[in-house]
Protein backbone atom coordinates (compact mmCIF):
# COMPACT_ATOMS: atom_id res chain seq x y z
CA UNK A 1 0.00 0.00 0.00
CA UNK A 2 1.36 3.32 -0.96
CA UNK A 3 0.89 6.54 1.10
CA UNK A 4 -1.55 7.86 -0.09
CA UNK A 5 -3.46 4.82 0.12
CA UNK A 6 -2.63 4.77 3.95
CA UNK A 7 -3.55 8.59 4.00
CA UNK A 8 -6.94 7.75 2.28
CA UNK A 9 -7.96 5.04 4.54
CA UNK A 10 -6.69 6.55 7.80
CA UNK A 11 -9.28 8.90 6.52
CA UNK A 12 -11.84 6.45 6.71
CA UNK A 13 -11.49 5.91 9.56
CA UNK A 14 -8.54 2.98 9.14
CA UNK A 15 -6.65 2.80 12.61
CA UNK A 16 -4.18 0.73 11.05
CA UNK A 17 -3.44 2.78 8.29
CA UNK A 18 -3.03 5.97 10.27
CA UNK A 19 -0.34 3.55 12.63
CA UNK A 20 1.67 3.24 9.58
CA UNK A 21 2.06 6.14 8.36
CA UNK A 22 2.98 6.73 12.11
CA UNK A 23 5.27 3.85 11.87
CA UNK A 24 7.10 5.87 8.88
CA UNK A 25 7.16 9.53 10.08
CA UNK A 26 7.57 9.05 14.03
CA UNK A 27 11.22 8.82 13.76
CA UNK A 28 11.79 11.99 11.58
CA UNK A 29 9.24 14.09 13.81
CA UNK A 30 10.78 12.66 17.23
CA UNK A 31 14.05 13.95 15.39
CA UNK A 32 13.23 17.30 14.99
CA UNK A 33 11.38 17.60 18.34
CA UNK A 34 13.76 16.35 20.02
CA UNK A 35 17.00 19.06 18.56
CA UNK A 36 14.22 21.94 19.17
CA UNK A 37 12.89 20.71 22.74
CA UNK A 38 16.29 19.15 24.16
CA UNK A 39 14.84 16.87 26.10
CA UNK A 40 13.00 13.48 25.14
CA UNK A 41 9.88 14.17 27.08
CA UNK A 42 8.83 17.33 25.88
CA UNK A 43 10.46 15.89 22.22
CA UNK A 44 8.07 12.94 22.86
CA UNK A 45 5.01 15.24 23.77
CA UNK A 46 5.50 17.19 20.93
CA UNK A 47 5.74 13.87 18.35
CA UNK A 48 2.66 12.44 19.69
CA UNK A 49 0.44 15.73 19.95
CA UNK A 50 1.45 16.15 16.08
CA UNK A 51 0.15 12.77 15.23
CA UNK A 52 -3.27 13.34 17.00
CA UNK A 53 -3.43 16.89 15.38
CA UNK A 54 -2.38 15.30 11.96
CA UNK A 55 -5.28 12.64 12.47
CA UNK A 56 -7.74 14.80 12.98
CA UNK A 57 -6.92 17.48 10.57
CA UNK A 58 -6.33 14.64 7.81
CA UNK A 59 -9.39 15.76 5.88
CA UNK A 60 -7.85 18.91 4.90
CA UNK A 61 -4.43 17.42 3.25
CA UNK A 62 -4.44 17.85 -0.33
CA UNK A 63 -2.10 16.25 -1.65
CA UNK A 64 -2.45 18.05 -5.15
CA UNK A 65 -1.15 20.96 -3.59
CA UNK A 66 2.64 19.60 -4.18
CA UNK A 67 3.17 19.36 -0.64
CA UNK A 68 4.36 15.79 0.74
CA UNK A 69 3.41 14.03 3.62
CA UNK A 70 6.13 14.25 5.88
CA UNK A 71 6.58 18.39 4.53
CA UNK A 72 2.76 18.29 5.95
CA UNK A 73 3.51 16.26 9.25
CA UNK A 74 6.70 18.18 9.54
CA UNK A 75 4.39 22.01 9.42
CA UNK A 76 2.49 20.52 12.40
CA UNK A 77 5.51 19.38 14.25
CA UNK A 78 7.10 22.56 14.33
CA UNK A 79 3.57 24.59 15.24
CA UNK A 80 3.53 21.80 17.83
CA UNK A 81 7.24 22.31 19.26
CA UNK A 82 7.03 26.26 19.32
CA UNK A 83 3.49 26.36 20.89
CA UNK A 84 4.81 23.75 23.66
CA UNK A 85 8.18 26.08 24.07
CA UNK A 86 5.89 28.90 24.47
CA UNK A 87 4.27 27.74 26.95
CA UNK A 88 6.86 26.06 28.94
CA UNK A 89 8.62 29.55 29.08
CA UNK A 90 5.47 31.57 29.77
CA UNK A 91 4.45 28.77 32.80
CA UNK A 92 8.51 27.44 33.45
CA UNK A 93 6.62 24.06 34.35
CA UNK A 94 9.39 21.94 32.41
CA UNK A 95 12.95 22.70 32.86
CA UNK A 96 13.87 23.03 28.67
CA UNK A 97 17.05 25.12 29.89
CA UNK A 98 18.23 23.07 32.67
CA UNK A 99 18.97 20.12 30.53
CA UNK A 100 21.92 20.41 27.96
CA UNK A 101 22.40 18.15 25.41
CA UNK A 102 25.36 17.20 26.09
CA UNK A 103 24.17 14.78 27.84
CA UNK A 104 23.32 12.60 25.17
CA UNK A 105 26.84 14.02 22.87
CA UNK A 106 28.81 10.82 21.67
CA UNK A 107 31.54 10.58 24.20
CA UNK A 108 33.21 6.98 24.20
CA UNK A 109 35.06 6.08 27.30
CA UNK A 110 38.61 6.10 25.44
CA UNK A 111 38.01 10.14 24.66
CA UNK A 112 40.38 12.01 26.77
CA UNK A 113 38.61 13.52 29.82
CA UNK A 114 40.04 17.35 29.30
CA UNK A 115 38.48 16.80 25.97
CA UNK A 116 35.16 15.50 26.99
CA UNK A 117 35.35 18.38 29.43
CA UNK A 118 35.73 21.03 27.47
CA UNK A 119 33.67 20.16 24.59
CA UNK A 120 30.53 19.96 27.34
CA UNK A 121 31.54 23.67 28.66
CA UNK A 122 31.11 24.61 24.93
CA UNK A 123 28.21 22.18 24.61
CA UNK A 124 27.01 24.26 27.30
CA UNK A 125 27.88 27.74 25.88
CA UNK A 126 26.15 26.88 22.63
CA UNK A 127 22.85 25.44 24.49
CA UNK A 128 22.18 28.40 26.40
CA UNK A 129 23.04 30.70 23.33
CA UNK A 130 20.40 28.94 21.45
CA UNK A 131 18.29 28.92 24.64
CA UNK A 132 18.15 32.22 24.35
CA UNK A 133 16.93 32.59 20.52
CA UNK A 134 13.14 33.34 20.11
CA UNK A 135 10.81 30.03 19.51
CA UNK A 136 10.53 31.25 15.96
CA UNK A 137 14.55 31.84 15.19
CA UNK A 138 15.33 28.87 17.52
CA UNK A 139 13.09 27.11 14.88
CA UNK A 140 14.57 27.96 12.11
CA UNK A 141 18.35 27.63 12.98
CA UNK A 142 17.91 24.36 14.07
CA UNK A 143 16.31 23.37 11.02
CA UNK A 144 18.80 25.48 9.08
CA UNK A 145 22.01 24.67 10.50
CA UNK A 146 21.80 21.70 12.52
CA UNK A 147 19.25 19.69 10.06
CA UNK A 148 20.30 21.28 7.15
CA UNK A 149 17.11 22.33 5.35
CA UNK A 150 17.34 24.97 2.82
CA UNK A 151 15.39 28.49 3.01
CA UNK A 152 12.72 27.20 1.24
CA UNK A 153 11.74 24.03 2.56
CA UNK A 154 11.81 25.93 5.96
CA UNK A 155 9.12 28.29 4.32
CA UNK A 156 7.06 26.05 3.79
CA UNK A 157 7.53 23.80 6.55
CA UNK A 158 6.87 27.18 8.94
CA UNK A 159 4.10 28.55 6.02
CA UNK A 160 6.23 31.60 6.38
CA UNK A 161 7.55 33.72 3.17
CA UNK A 162 11.55 33.14 2.69
CA UNK A 163 12.31 36.77 3.24
CA UNK A 164 10.85 36.50 6.64
CA UNK A 165 12.98 33.16 7.21
CA UNK A 166 16.14 34.69 5.95
CA UNK A 167 15.27 37.82 8.30
CA UNK A 168 14.97 35.39 11.53
CA UNK A 169 18.09 33.50 10.66
CA UNK A 170 19.96 36.50 10.23
CA UNK A 171 18.92 37.28 13.94
CA UNK A 172 19.36 34.29 15.19
CA UNK A 173 22.93 33.89 13.94
CA UNK A 174 23.44 37.77 14.65
CA UNK A 175 22.47 36.36 18.69
CA UNK A 176 24.36 33.66 18.64
CA UNK A 177 27.60 35.77 17.27
CA UNK A 178 26.86 38.41 20.20
CA UNK A 179 26.92 35.22 22.71
CA UNK A 180 29.87 33.38 21.43
CA UNK A 181 32.36 35.60 19.92
CA UNK A 182 34.41 36.20 22.58
CA UNK A 183 34.51 32.43 23.31
CA UNK A 184 34.87 31.78 19.54
CA UNK A 185 38.09 33.10 19.64
CA UNK A 186 39.29 31.70 22.79
CA UNK A 187 38.37 28.61 21.83
CA UNK A 188 40.81 29.36 18.75
CA UNK A 189 38.19 28.52 15.88
CA UNK A 190 40.37 30.49 13.50
CA UNK A 191 38.96 29.86 9.90
CA UNK B 1 25.22 46.73 -1.29
CA UNK B 2 25.08 48.46 1.70
CA UNK B 3 26.90 47.47 4.71
CA UNK B 4 23.25 46.37 6.72
CA UNK B 5 22.31 44.40 3.50
CA UNK B 6 25.71 42.77 3.52
CA UNK B 7 25.16 41.57 7.45
CA UNK B 8 22.42 39.89 6.04
CA UNK B 9 24.57 38.06 2.73
CA UNK B 10 27.07 37.30 4.73
CA UNK B 11 24.61 34.67 6.51
CA UNK B 12 22.87 33.65 3.37
CA UNK B 13 26.41 32.91 1.95
CA UNK B 14 27.86 30.91 4.81
CA UNK B 15 24.53 28.49 4.18
CA UNK B 16 24.79 28.87 0.49
CA UNK B 17 21.87 30.82 -0.10
CA UNK B 18 23.03 33.61 -2.22
CA UNK B 19 22.58 33.69 -5.55
CA UNK B 20 25.38 34.32 -7.87
CA UNK B 21 24.27 37.60 -8.48
CA UNK B 22 24.02 38.19 -4.99
CA UNK B 23 27.46 36.62 -4.35
CA UNK B 24 28.78 38.91 -6.77
CA UNK B 25 27.33 42.17 -4.82
CA UNK B 26 28.62 41.16 -1.60
CA UNK B 27 32.25 39.91 -2.76
CA UNK B 28 32.38 43.53 -4.42
CA UNK B 29 30.99 44.93 -1.34
CA UNK B 30 33.45 43.50 0.89
CA UNK B 31 36.30 44.25 -1.18
CA UNK B 32 35.79 47.40 -0.09
CA UNK B 33 34.67 47.07 3.36
CA UNK B 34 36.88 45.85 6.04
CA UNK B 35 34.45 46.53 8.75
CA UNK B 36 31.87 43.49 6.68
CA UNK B 37 34.71 41.81 5.64
CA UNK B 38 35.78 41.36 9.76
CA UNK B 39 32.20 40.58 10.30
CA UNK B 40 31.92 37.71 7.58
CA UNK B 41 34.97 36.20 9.38
CA UNK B 42 33.42 36.72 12.72
CA UNK B 43 30.44 35.00 11.88
CA UNK B 44 31.97 32.16 9.97
CA UNK B 45 33.84 30.97 13.32
CA UNK B 46 31.09 31.70 15.59
CA UNK B 47 29.02 28.91 13.07
CA UNK B 48 32.37 27.05 13.13
CA UNK B 49 32.13 26.51 16.25
CA UNK B 50 28.84 25.64 17.22
CA UNK B 51 29.03 23.05 14.00
CA UNK B 52 32.32 21.65 15.49
CA UNK B 53 30.64 20.05 18.96
CA UNK B 54 30.54 16.24 18.82
CA UNK B 55 26.90 15.49 17.50
CA UNK B 56 23.55 15.16 19.30
CA UNK B 57 22.47 11.54 19.43
CA UNK B 58 18.22 11.63 19.72
CA UNK B 59 17.57 8.79 21.99
CA UNK B 60 14.89 6.35 21.39
CA UNK B 61 11.32 6.28 22.32
CA UNK B 62 8.47 3.94 23.25
CA UNK B 63 7.21 4.26 20.17
CA UNK B 64 4.59 1.61 21.26
CA UNK B 65 3.62 3.57 24.54
CA UNK B 66 3.33 6.64 22.24
CA UNK B 67 1.08 4.62 19.54
CA UNK B 68 -1.33 3.51 22.72
CA UNK B 69 -1.38 7.51 23.44
CA UNK B 70 -2.03 9.04 20.16
CA UNK B 71 -4.51 5.86 18.99
CA UNK B 72 -6.44 6.84 22.58
CA UNK B 73 -6.50 10.44 21.53
CA UNK B 74 -7.74 9.77 18.23
CA UNK B 75 -11.21 8.20 19.65
CA UNK B 76 -12.15 11.08 21.11
CA UNK B 77 -12.80 14.89 19.91
CA UNK B 78 -10.14 16.72 18.28
CA UNK B 79 -8.83 19.39 20.87
CA UNK B 80 -7.50 22.71 20.82
CA UNK B 81 -5.48 22.55 24.23
CA UNK B 82 -3.11 20.10 25.00
CA UNK B 83 -4.00 19.08 28.42
CA UNK B 84 -7.53 20.27 28.40
CA UNK B 85 -8.30 19.03 31.67
CA UNK B 86 -5.99 21.45 33.77
CA UNK B 87 -7.59 24.71 32.65
CA UNK B 88 -10.89 23.19 33.57
CA UNK B 89 -9.67 22.10 36.82
CA UNK B 90 -7.78 25.91 37.61
CA UNK B 91 -10.86 27.16 36.76
CA UNK B 92 -13.14 24.66 38.35
CA UNK B 93 -11.20 25.66 41.27
CA UNK B 94 -11.39 29.05 40.93
CA UNK B 95 -15.13 29.36 40.65
CA UNK B 96 -15.69 26.47 43.68
CA UNK B 97 -13.11 29.31 45.87
CA UNK B 98 -15.51 32.14 44.91
CA UNK B 99 -19.29 30.21 45.36
CA UNK B 100 -17.31 29.14 48.80
CA UNK B 101 -16.00 32.73 49.78
CA UNK B 102 -19.60 34.32 48.78
CA UNK B 103 -21.35 31.69 50.58
CA UNK B 104 -18.94 32.09 53.64
CA UNK B 105 -19.56 35.74 54.00
CA UNK B 106 -23.69 35.54 53.58
CA UNK B 107 -23.74 32.78 55.78
CA UNK B 108 -21.32 34.71 58.41
CA UNK B 109 -23.28 38.09 57.68
CA UNK B 110 -26.60 36.62 58.92
CA UNK B 111 -26.11 33.89 61.21
CA UNK B 112 -24.47 35.46 64.49
CA UNK B 113 -24.85 35.58 67.95
CA UNK B 114 -26.25 38.55 69.86
CA UNK B 115 -23.61 41.17 70.33
CA UNK B 116 -21.88 41.48 73.80
CA UNK B 117 -22.96 44.97 75.64
CA UNK B 118 -19.75 46.44 75.71
CA UNK B 119 -17.47 46.29 72.79
CA UNK B 120 -13.76 46.34 73.65
CA UNK B 121 -12.39 48.95 71.43
CA UNK B 122 -9.08 49.71 73.07
CA UNK B 123 -7.56 46.12 71.33
CA UNK B 124 -8.61 47.51 68.24
CA UNK B 125 -7.08 51.12 68.77
CA UNK B 126 -3.87 49.94 69.78
CA UNK B 127 -3.58 47.33 66.95
CA UNK B 128 -4.92 50.41 64.63
CA UNK B 129 -2.00 52.65 65.59
CA UNK B 130 0.43 49.72 64.54
CA UNK B 131 -0.75 49.54 61.25
CA UNK B 132 1.54 49.39 58.59
CA UNK B 133 1.05 51.97 55.61
CA UNK B 134 -0.53 49.15 52.97
CA UNK B 135 1.04 50.72 50.01
CA UNK B 136 -2.23 50.17 47.74
CA UNK B 137 -5.63 49.22 49.98
CA UNK B 138 -7.51 49.72 47.50
CA UNK B 139 -8.40 45.66 46.97
CA UNK B 140 -8.64 45.43 50.35
CA UNK B 141 -11.44 48.59 51.07
CA UNK B 142 -13.45 46.89 47.83
CA UNK B 143 -13.50 43.06 49.92
CA UNK B 144 -14.23 45.35 52.83
CA UNK B 145 -17.09 47.03 51.67
CA UNK B 146 -18.13 43.59 50.25
CA UNK B 147 -18.32 42.31 53.74
CA UNK B 148 -20.02 45.28 55.24
CA UNK B 149 -22.44 45.38 52.37
CA UNK B 150 -25.05 42.76 53.61
CA UNK B 151 -25.03 42.80 57.12
CA UNK B 152 -25.74 47.27 56.13
CA UNK B 153 -28.55 46.06 53.59
CA UNK B 154 -30.26 43.80 56.73
CA UNK B 155 -30.22 47.35 58.34
CA UNK B 156 -31.10 49.47 55.92
CA UNK B 157 -34.67 47.46 55.02
CA UNK B 158 -35.53 46.87 58.79
CA UNK B 159 -38.64 47.42 60.23
CA UNK B 160 -39.22 50.20 62.56
CA UNK B 161 -40.86 49.81 65.89
CA UNK B 162 -41.61 46.44 67.63
CA UNK B 163 -43.18 44.73 64.72
CA UNK B 164 -39.44 44.87 63.35
CA UNK B 165 -37.09 41.71 63.38
CA UNK B 166 -34.50 41.73 65.72
CA UNK B 167 -31.21 41.51 63.53
CA UNK B 168 -28.41 39.91 64.87
CA UNK B 169 -24.39 40.05 63.68
CA UNK B 170 -21.86 37.57 64.93
CA UNK B 171 -19.56 39.85 67.50
CA UNK B 172 -16.19 38.17 66.78
CA UNK B 173 -17.30 39.35 62.75
CA UNK B 174 -18.52 42.94 63.99
CA UNK B 175 -14.88 42.97 65.82
CA UNK B 176 -13.04 41.91 62.97
CA UNK B 177 -15.02 44.40 60.64
CA UNK B 178 -14.32 47.41 63.34
CA UNK B 179 -10.95 46.67 63.47
CA UNK B 180 -10.61 46.01 59.54
CA UNK B 181 -12.52 49.45 59.30
CA UNK B 182 -9.74 51.15 61.32
CA UNK B 183 -7.06 50.11 59.77
CA UNK B 184 -8.16 51.01 56.65
CA UNK B 185 -8.99 54.32 57.64
CA UNK B 186 -5.90 55.00 58.76
CA UNK B 187 -4.12 53.65 55.66
CA UNK B 188 -6.87 55.95 53.76
CA UNK B 189 -6.22 59.05 55.71
CA UNK B 190 -4.69 62.28 53.59
CA UNK B 191 -4.87 59.73 50.07
CA UNK B 192 -8.37 59.21 49.61
CA UNK B 193 -11.01 61.73 51.27
CA UNK B 194 -14.08 60.44 49.85
CA UNK B 195 -12.96 56.89 51.48
CA UNK B 196 -11.80 58.28 54.40
CA UNK B 197 -14.67 59.85 55.08
CA UNK B 198 -17.18 56.77 54.37
CA UNK B 199 -14.82 54.65 56.96
CA UNK B 200 -15.54 57.15 59.24
CA UNK B 201 -19.56 56.45 59.00
CA UNK B 202 -19.23 53.30 58.69
CA UNK B 203 -16.84 53.05 61.98
CA UNK B 204 -20.09 55.38 63.50
CA UNK B 205 -22.55 52.48 62.63
CA UNK B 206 -20.63 49.65 63.45
CA UNK B 207 -20.03 51.18 67.02
CA UNK B 208 -23.78 51.46 67.26
CA UNK B 209 -24.45 48.18 65.87
CA UNK B 210 -22.51 46.59 68.38
CA UNK B 211 -23.96 48.62 71.41
CA UNK B 212 -27.37 47.74 70.21
CA UNK B 213 -29.49 44.90 71.39
CA UNK B 214 -33.40 44.02 72.35
CA UNK B 215 -35.53 43.64 69.32
CA UNK B 216 -36.76 46.52 67.20
CA UNK B 217 -34.68 48.46 69.48
CA UNK B 218 -33.91 52.38 69.22
CA UNK B 219 -30.51 51.62 68.13
CA UNK B 220 -31.27 49.32 65.12
CA UNK B 221 -33.18 51.82 63.97
CA UNK B 222 -31.02 54.57 64.61
CA UNK B 223 -28.46 52.36 62.59
CA UNK B 224 -31.18 52.25 59.42
CA UNK B 225 -31.52 55.93 59.83
CA UNK B 226 -28.04 56.45 59.44
CA UNK B 227 -27.79 54.41 56.90
CA UNK B 228 -30.23 56.10 54.46
CA UNK B 229 -29.76 59.50 55.89
CA UNK B 230 -25.73 59.00 54.65
CA UNK B 231 -26.48 57.16 52.06
CA UNK B 232 -23.55 54.59 52.83
CA UNK B 233 -25.01 52.08 50.24
CA UNK B 234 -24.95 54.58 47.34
CA UNK B 235 -21.84 55.50 48.24
CA UNK B 236 -20.39 52.12 48.88
CA UNK B 237 -21.39 51.16 45.25
CA UNK B 238 -19.78 54.18 44.08
CA UNK B 239 -16.53 53.42 45.64
CA UNK B 240 -16.26 49.58 44.66
CA UNK B 241 -16.96 50.86 41.20
CA UNK B 242 -14.42 53.64 40.90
Amino acid sequence: MDELELIQGAREGDTEAFHALFDAHSGRVFALAHRYMRNQADAEDVMQETFVRAYHALATYDPSKSRSFATWVNRICVNCSIDLLRRARHRNTRSLEGQSMNTLAANTPEDDPERVARNREIRNRIDSAIERLSPHQRMIFILRHEMGHSIRDIAQSMGSTEGSVKKHLFRAVDSLKKRLRHFALEAGYEL
Amino acid sequence: MNCNDARHAIVLEHYGELSDDEQARLDEHLRSCQRCDADREETRRVLRLVSAQDPVRVPDFDRERSWRYISARMRGTPSRRWFPLVPGWRWGLVGAGLLLAAFLGIVIGRLGVKPSPEPDTTMTEAAATKAPNVPSVQPMLVTHLEDLRPILLDFANSASGAHGATITVDERLLRALLLQNLLLRRALEGKDPAAAELLDDLDLILKEIVNGRGPGSASQAQVRDLIRDREILFRIQILRRT
